[in-house]
């Protein structure tokens, strides 16, 4: 990664800095650890060992915010919204960045703009009337209904990615594929799709983080029938005595993604590097 | 050659096979605008609507001007939350200064390079719930932090109890969540600079520091730039979820943001109205902003 | 097979018109080619008749139905791309079959028609391979396969060996050549390298800023031009143009000296400003007038030499079929009058 041939002197100098990266390294992991920590101690052991590595591991806690605080309800709720809501982006962002980037339509520099330009309005912004849009349209406490709201919150961005995307491509594979005969919707499904797959998997790691993390939007739409970091934050409350059923919960709420990211490290960080340029 | 028929008409553009293609494309955009119509830009212009009224609870409110917005003017929970965004946005410098200082060590080539890359990013994939969550136990008066900084001698800070350590307290945390995104963005812009300038630098005889402050600088400028604004946009809307774990907004208001009176309004209080006024200058607020972006970005564009 | 009719097609970019009434009649099983420099509108032209441009004013007819507002894949043409479009995500097998997938042909007509098309190129050791893993020359060949498997009745070619390297080009010249005779298609070849056009043509149709400057037979338009443009453009390397000066009903005065040129039609008015053309190749004649060239520049290729250099002021180049040393200052070129093709200042050829 240097493009330097780094004198000896030099050399010597990386390695002093490394020392206090590693220590930031050290506190950006130490949080979670010490969440891993914690959980695997028994409400005794954490009493009498407040800040110790844990003796005697049980995985209790884990067993016991699963099933008794509903935690198992709302992680699937969260893992339904967010697989629904991913794929519900993936197409409408990809329908939609086929269409400004390639076709040609009135008003499309127009639709673009506004698309864009709502950016603009987080869910703070509109907090309320949106809240009275969700009610009015019978969407309150409906999984369909949050699903929708996540859409049109992170589409934005997602439709920038692909128009910007496909309108790189070069255009003769649509002539092409227009002369082939296909349909528009057959040009849509088995060249844009493929073809689009780079931005398409970003856009899918990145849309998964914001709805698997989000709090405010389910906060508002879906209330008995919570998502799992609302979950977690009304665990907060109920618990606040009881660091490692807490904890516990917490390790269950962030495994999921802290285990995709392990995975797939690699193709997250470079993925989100291609968006960053592109942008 | 062929033979000359009569001209016709200047025929209309047009036909079946165009209009087919409007159909199409139509049909392909009318998801993304809706979507983005329904629940964002109707809601806009509802919110100021409704900023104008007295709302409570369910009833419709009457109209009321812009008395909602003098109020504003006079709640001390609203300064309180505007000063804190003052001192929030004060506090910018660091949050680009560190990314980038590790973006450009990391380029460099410190070893270990990737290794910190990915740990650095971790946190930016966690929850602000999680997050919060964590931090609320380790900054307790008796958690993990005032332990640790014993052993150095340092007495305890109530950090998240005390009104004057909780702001400190919630921007630490922030920046601890999102700092590796900002890094990411650097690193990418730092691969952008052009090799062969760098080459031709290093010809001439610069130093590491000479190539560093003439070379990269300029061309990280336009990154700086974009992380400035996309971070700010963040502290002002991305925040909600810490707040409303780690402190929610306490003690007293020391931690109350913007984002977080519109919740408390409409939540607690019950004002939607009062509460679609603070969005209102929330909105403005971040429209300066996106518009100041949006100059910047065309000024590089030329350059 | 069909016949194309085109009358008084234009194009308009806006307020723009960059195709000026263009009128062309094409016969079945008939293979043209449109040259011209860049920006001339070749390419502009051909996507028009493909149905990728709207055509703005005129007919253009393919099989004596008018077509101007029908889709692309209604047209019975099929078009190969300058950049081959193939699909990267594909086999070659499913490029070549997409069209026929798409219009959901039964299982058995599409591997028959791949089959065919894959057996016309020598494609069959490639039909499983993707367009990553495959050399130009052999997507081109996809590409033109994929066409061949829309049993079209008309062939486009939009530049389609520009991006390959010169010898490559050659082959697939040659390729090409073999593909119209065992086809026997109309097809329709846009270039700008006259070498193509000389060889791969039925007829020429030379373009420049939108309008036809010419049609023929590549002979037709090597012996006949119609102007010093087409005359210029076609037959490599270019005319030489001298000025020249009408000095008497049928004879030219060029650098001091009188050419009398028996067998033009008209007679020249004294006086009138001409331009001489005579082609390189055609200097190297054993009867003729004789003139004494300076040289400048002989450049040696080793069965041929071109001598550049100038005669009376004007520069011009000369074709030998022998080596030319380079000591040579002068040499002797020697032209017989009935290759010499007059033009007016303005370029419109005097007959």
């Amino acid at each position: 990664m240097s493009e330097f041939t780094v004198g000896k002197r030099q050399r010597r100098l990386l390695w002093g800095i490394s020392v206090p990266m590693a220590l930031i390294a050290l506190t950006c992991v130490y949080p979670v650890f010490f969440a891993l920590n914690n959980a695997l101690k028994s409400n005794r052991e954490y009493i009498l060992d407040r800040f110790g590595i844990v003796s005697e591991p049980t995985f209790q806690n884990f067993v016991q915010a699963w099933t008794r605080s509903n935690l198992s309800e709302y992680f699937f709720n969260s893992v339904v919204v967010t697989v629904l809501s991913v794929l519900a982006l993936i197409i409408v962002s990809s329908l939609a960045g086929f269409a400004l980037a390639v076709l040609r339509f009135p008003l499309r520099k127009l639709i673009f703009v506004v698309i864009l330009a709502s950016l603009m309005i987080p869910v703070q912004v509109v907090l309320v009337p949106f809240y009275k849009t969700i009610i009015g349209l019978g969407l309150l406490n409906t999984r369909a209904g949050l699903i929708l709201s996540y859409t049109a919150f992170f589409l934005p961005f997602s439709v920038y990615l692909m128009t910007s995307f496909y309108s790189g491509l070069p255009r003769e594979l649509v002539e092409a594929a227009r002369i082939d005969g296909a349909k528009l919707t057959q040009v849509w499904w088995h060249v844009m799709l493929p073809m689009g797959m780079p931005a398409l998997i970003t856009l899918g790691i990145l849309n998964t983080l914001y709805c698997w993390n989000d709090i405010l939007i389910s906060l508002l739409v879906l209330q008995d029938n919570r998502t799992l970091m609302v979950g977690i934050a009304a665990l907060r409350g109920e618990y606040t005595t009881n660091v490692p059923l807490l904890t516990a919960g917490i390790v269950l709420a962030a495994a999921p993604i802290v285990i995709l990211y392990l995975v797939f490290q690699r193709k997250i960080v470079s993925g989100i590097a291609v968006g960053a340029v592109k942008g | 050659m062929g033979v000359s028929k009569t001209k016709q008409p200047l025929r209309k553009r047009g036909g079946k096979a165009r209009s087919e293609e409007r159909r199409f494309a139509f049909l392909f955009v009318m998801p993304a605008l809706l979507l983005v119509v329904v629940f964002r830009i109707v809601p806009l212009i509802w919110g100021f609507v409704l900023s104008l009224t007295d709302a409570r609870g369910v009833t419709e409110g009457a109209f009321i001007g812009f008395d909602n917005y003098a109020e504003l003017a006079r709640d001390p929970a609203f300064h309180d939350s505007m000063a804190n965004t003052i001192l929030l946005i004060a506090t910018l410098p660091i949050w680009i200064m560190v990314p980038m200082l590790l973006a450009i060590l990391i380029h460099q080539g410190v070893p270990g390079g990737k290794f910190y890359r990915a740990v650095y990013f971790f946190p930016a994939t966690l929850s602000s719930v999680i997050v919060g969550s964590i931090f609320n136990v380790l900054l307790r008066n008796d958690g993990q932090l005032n332990q640790f900084l014993e052993l150095f001698g340092i007495g305890a800070i109530d950090w998240l109890g005390n009104s004057n350590t909780a702001l400190l307290s919630l921007i630490a945390v922030q920046l601890w969540a999102t700092f590796g995104m900002s890094l990411l963005i650097f690193l990418a812009g730092l691969s952008t600079v052009p090799s062969d300038m760098i080459e031709a630098a290093k010809l001439e005889g610069a130093s590491m520091l000479q190539t560093f402050w003439h070379v990269i600088i300029p061309t990280l400028r336009p990154i700086i730039e974009f992380v400035a604004v996309v971070t700010t946009i963040g502290v002002l809307t991305n925040m909600f979820g810490l707040i409303y774990v780690l402190t929610a907004g306490g003690p007293g208001t020391s931690t109350t943001l913007p984002e977080f009176l519109i919740w408390i309004e409409l939540g607690r209080m019950n004002r939607p109205g009062y509460a679609a006024a603070i969005s209102m200058v929330l909105f403005v607020l971040m429209a300066g902003i996106a518009y100041a972006q949006v100059r910047i970005m065309s000024r590089n564009v030329n350059v | 097979m069909s016949n194309i009719s085109i009358t008084d097609l234009r194009k308009s970019y806006g307020q723009v018109e960059v195709i000026h009434g263009v009128s062309l009649d094409i016969e079945p099983g008939e293979f043209v080619v449109f040259v011209g420099p860049s920006g001339c509108g070749k390419s502009t032209l051909l996507r028009m008749i493909a149905g990728l441009e709207d055509i703005t004013d005129g007919d253009l007819e393919i099989g004596g139905t008018l077509m101007n507002d029908v889709e692309p894949a209604q047209r019975g043409i099929a078009m190969v791309f300058q950049s081959y479009a193939l699909y990267p995500h594909m086999t070659v097998a499913d490029n070549m079959s997409f069209g026929l997938r798409m219009a959901h042909a039964p299982k058995d007509e599409i591997d028959r028609k791949v089959k065919d098309a894959a057996r016309i190129l020598q494609l069959e050791p490639l039909l499983d391979r993707k367009p990553a893993a495959l050399s130009g020359g052999q997507r081109q060949r996809v590409a033109i396969g994929r066409a061949i498997v829309r049993d079209p009745d008309v062939f486009l070619f939009d530049e389609p060996l520009s991006n390959l390297d010169a010898e490559l080009r050659v082959e697939m010249r040659v390729q090409i050549a073999k593909l119209h005779r065992t086809l026997s298609n109309t097809m329709i070849y846009v270039t700008h390298d006259q070498t193509e056009a000389m060889t791969l043509a039925d007829r020429i149709v030379v373009l420049r800023a939108g309008h036809i400057e010419q049609v023929g037979t590549p002979i037709e338009l090597y012996e006949d031009p119609d102007n010093a443009f087409v005359a210029g453009f076609i037959g490599s390397p270019r005319m030489n143009f001298l000025n020249a000066r009408a000095n008497g009903p049928k004879s030219v005065e060029v650098a001091g000296r009188t050419i009398p040129l028996p067998n033009l039609t008209a007679d020249l008015r004294d006086g009138t400003a001409l331009q001489l053309g005579i082609r390189p190749e055609h200097l190297d004649a054993t009867d003729g007038v004789r003139l004494m060239m300076d040289v400048d520049v002989a450049e040696d290729l080793g069965a041929t030499t071109f001598v550049h250099g100038t005669v009376g002021g004007e520069t011009l180049v000369a074709e030998r079929r022998a080596h030319v040393g380079n000591a040579v200052r002068e040499l002797e070129i020697c032209f017989a009058p009935d290759k010499v093709r007059l033009f007016d200042p303005d370029g419109a050829r005097v007959r």
